[in-house]
């Protein structure tokens, strides 16, 4: 009587069983690798998925803001192997993250891009330019820094808070650089935006795109894609010069695909990669024989240097609100 | 729990009437659920396979002839010389290439592509402006190899190209396909329920039937097989299935919609609960009624027959019911009320019982003081000379002895011995005024008869018939009367006045007046042998009475 019962409800559980259905490939795990990035699917679109098609590799991708990946990184939470695209005063703040690479530095990517203590690699250039709108500005266009001081442009400056986005730090360290010999240059830029200060620096493109401002201190990379997309948008190489900083790459510590993020490096900073950003994403590259040759004056700019002074540059930003 | 079982007779009778009722509806409930969903499901699988295979035997038999189609087209002379010379004007070029893609263009769009990657000839209607980089993607590819390299082709399209090489090894330009999404929607010509995705081998989308999901689903799908996840999860809306498809690593993803989505089984699980739990409260207050209906007259009786133990005789069981429990109420109650009736007359009858006892030893003398004072009384007699004393104290003595003593029957002849000194003290008392005369057969000196009954009979002869008269004659004789034996006492005295005589011969006497040995002597024959026996009297007035005793011959 026990057995026909036992029976029984056997044969009830096998009849809850469905077949497992077929299944999808899985990749082994050391065919895996994890990136964490600020940039645009645009961007990091078509490299991801030349990097995958040439070495079989399955790369996911987790978009964020940079705070947001940093602070999981730092509580041992993100599940990313590289990080990618973030500014290079945000990689050198936080250096402590990320394990050192062996991957060798093409030459043609010029010493000053890179970070002296091996720690991360640049990936790609960005230039800050300026920026206006051609509808707006028929006659007198800005040619510099020191436009942006002339009060005849008083509230009508598109740029975003230093504070928050690192793109609008780097510009305004490059301004201060650039006008080093003008005294005040600070408070002077500031009153002259009039309170005007964007959240992010894709703002800044977009505004002097649909008219709300007429000029605007941006990275190149932002307006020629928006150029690319249609909009209006005129390109001026400050006359006082501009400076270059990198944005890069970096494994993080302690990461499950290391060598398929070196892997990852690796071909990024190869020509036809850095090529292909170039050609594909309108990004400008790090290798010196894949960009087109500089119409301008190179400040140089020291990225450790910019980083350790952040906190007073942006104490005297404050100040002069 | 056992305890429980066993206890009560109602929790038996409850449990089973709740298994009984419960045990079937679950398994219904469940099997049938169970069974249900894996059916369909199994059913729906394969299903699925079925779609999946005549799928990508369509894309495979349509891939075959579009490679070779561009195998044609890389191996034709005037393709080469057409990538050699540069420009896009050439007529044979474009004929050659219609001509070949006949029949194949509604699913591709093919190309002719030079080495710097601009699009020279199409099949397209309108020549792609952009130039391809051909360091990059289905290009590089197929640069690298010999034979047809598949990729991405730009503008959410699918590419395939070969190289054109010249004699030396140098490439001259590609030639390929690109597969769109309506091309592709041509191609799978896919009409069942669901939804297709097309992706490549590291599961990016290449197609989807709804090309605005197809990104995030493969992006969904992909981060769950990184993750080692199981690739079908309860929560989805679709169940996937996949086949490989072609010979480029492509998956073909099918996307069936379920029947029994989470939701919908979560619904019909909830719901079947629901009804099981309803179920359940319904069987089990239909149990407890049920066994409470049985049972409760039982346990009213057995808690009435508890009190009955505990001595309270007056509980008595309500009863409403005619059945077998409402007769056997009935009984218990009629039982009860006769017990109670019962121990009552049985503790009235103790009681006088024990006051007949109390009576009786109140009445018993201590006998040794009795005797040593006769005895005194007759050595008196004898030392001072008055010897009618001495015998009065030895007859009295003896007679006291017999009557005292504890035997209910004697002999008749330790009778008779008794009456004969009861005579000797009579004849010195009324100084010989009278004679008696006892004869009484030797058969008959051995019965057993109750001691003192003779006696008053004959006392009673004395005091009432001959103590006045000169010549009194009492005469004491025995006669058998079948099994019985009769005793007869006669005397020629007054007689027996009528109204005494009624009485006495009364079956239920009462205490006559004056007459008490009689009725003692009649009462405890009475008492001995049953109703049937006793004493009867006859008299004639001035002539004598005879009163006779009827006893049972032992």
């Amino acid at each position: 009587m026990k057995r026909i019962f036992a029976l029984f409800l056997v044969l009830l559980l096998l009849a809850g069983c469905a077949p497992a259905p077929s299944q999808g490939n899985y990749p082994p795990d050391s065919e895996t690798l994890v990136i964490g990035t600020t940039l645009d699917e645009s961007v990091y679109g078509p490299l991801v998925r030349e990097f995958e098609a040439r070495t079989g590799v399955w790369t996911l991708v987790q978009e964020g803001k940079a705070s947001e990946l940093l602070e999981k990184a730092e509580a041992g939470k993100l599940s990313c192997d590289l990080l990618l695209g973030f500014s290079a005063e945000t990689l050198s703040a936080h250096e402590e993250l990320f394990a050192p690479y062996t991957t060798e530095i093409p030459q043609a990517v010029s010493a000053s891009a890179c970070c002296h203590h091996g720690k991360w690699l640049p990936f790609t250039t960005r230039r800050v330019v300026l920026i206006y709108n051609p509808m707006l500005v028929r006659r007198n266009p800005p040619t510099g820094f020191a436009s942006l001081l002339d009060p005849a442009w008083k509230g009508k400056i598109a740029f975003a808070d230093p504070q928050a986005s690192s793109s609008a730090f780097t510009e305004l360290t490059t301004l201060t650089l650039a006008l080093q010999d003008t005294p005040d240059a600070i408070p002077l830029f500031r009153q002259n935006l009039d309170g005007v200060l964007l959240e992010r620096s894709s703002d800044v493109v977009s505004r002097v795109a649909d008219g709300t401002y007429y000029i605007g201190l941006a990275l190149e990379e932002d307006a020629v894609q928006a150029r690319n997309l249609g909009y209006d948008i005129a390109v001026v190489y400050p006359q006082e010069g501009t400076c270059e900083v990198p944005d890069g790459m970096a494994i993080l510590q302690d990461c499950g695909h290391a060598e398929n993020a070196e892997r990852f490096m690796e071909f990024a900073l190869s020509l036809d990669a850095q090529e292909g950003l170039a050609l594909a994403c309108s990004r400008i590259p790090v290798r010196e024989d894949a960009m087109e040759e500089r119409s301008f004056k190179l400040l140089p700019y020291d990225i450790p240097g910019a980083a350790q002074s952040r906190d007073s540059l942006l104490l005297r930003w404050e100040a002069a609100a | 729990m056992k305890a429980w079982f066993q206890k009560s007779f109602r929790n038996r009778l409850f449990a089973t009437v709740l298994l009984i009722a419960l045990v079937p509806l679950i398994l219904c409930d469940v099997l049938l659920m169970q069974l249900q969903v894996s059916r369909t499901e199994r059913i729906q699988q394969e299903q699925a396979v079925t779609e999946l295979n005549v799928l990508t035997g369509r894309f495979s038999g349509n891939w075959e002839k579009l490679e070779a189609v561009v195998t044609d087209l890389v191996g034709s002379t005037i393709v080469r010389s057409a990538l050699r010379r540069g420009g896009t004007d050439s007529r044979v070029a474009y004929q050659l290439l219609h001509q070949k893609t006949q029949g194949m263009s509604s699913y591709a769009d093919f190309e002719i592509i030079d080495a710097e990657g601009n699009c020279v000839y199409t099949t397209a209607t309108v020549l792609p402006e952009q130039q391809r980089n051909p360091h990059w993607g289905v290009l590089h590819r197929a640069s690298e190899q010999s034979g047809v390299a598949v990729g991405s082709g730009g503008n959410d399209t699918l590419g395939a190209y070969c190289a054109v090489r010249s004699a030396g090894g140098s490439i001259l330009g590609y030639v390929g396909f690109s597969i769109g999404q309506a091309q592709f929607d041509r191609l799978f010509s896919y009409e069942g329920t669901g939804d297709l995705l097309l992706v490549d081998g590291t599961w990016n989308a290449v197609y989807g039937t709804r090309p605005g999901d197809a990104d995030d689903l493969s992006k969904a799908l992909k981060a769950r097989l990184a993750a080692g996840k199981p690739f079908n999860q309860k929560s989805d809306l679709y169940r996937y299935f996949t086949a490989p498809c072609g010979d480029y690593e492509l998956i073909l993803v099918l996307l069936q919609p379920k029947a029994f989505t989470a939701g919908v089984l979560r619904t019909i699980y909830t719901l079947a609960f629901l009804m099981g739990l309803l179920c359940f409260l319904l069987c089990l207050l239909c149990a407890w009624i049920l066994s409470r209906h049985l049972t409760d007259p039982i346990s009213r009786l057995n808690s009435a027959m508890g009190q009955v133990e505990q001595g309270n005789y007056d509980v008595r069981i309500r009863n409403e019911r005619r059945d077998e429990l409402g007769t056997l109420s009935d009984a218990f109650n009629r039982m009860t009320q006769k017990y109670h009736s019962n121990l009552e007359s049985s503790v009235q009858r103790q009681r006088e019982l024990n006051e007949t006892q109390i009576r009786m030893m109140q009445a018993q003398l201590n006998p040794h003081f009795l005797y040593n004072t006769l005895d005194s009384m007759k050595w008196m007699g004898l030392t001072h000379g008055a010897p009618e004393i001495a015998s009065l104290a030895t007859d009295l003595a003896s007679i006291l002895r017999t009557s005292i003593s504890r035997e209910e029957l004697i002999p008749l002849e330790q009778e008779l011995d008794l009456i004969d000194r009861y005579l000797d003290i009579q004849y010195i008392r009324f100084q010989d005024s009278f004679a008696c005369e006892i004869e009484v057969a030797e058969q008959f000196q051995h019965c057993m008869v109750p001691k003192m009954t003779l006696q008053p009979l004959v006392e009673n002869a004395i005091v009432h018939g001959v103590a006045d008269m000169e010549e009194g004659y009492i005469k004491l004789w025995a006669e058998q009367d079948g099994t019985d034996l009769l005793l007869h006492v006669r005397d020629n005295g007054a007689g027996i006045p009528a109204d005494v005589l009624e009485r006495l011969n009364s079956p239920d006497k009462q205490i006559p007046g004056g007459h008490l040995g009689l009725y003692n002597a009649d009462k405890i024959i009475g008492l001995h042998f049953g109703p049937g026996y006793g004493l009867t009297a006859e008299s004639t007035l001035g002539k004598g009475s005879t009163v006779t005793l009827r006893l049972p011959m032992i």
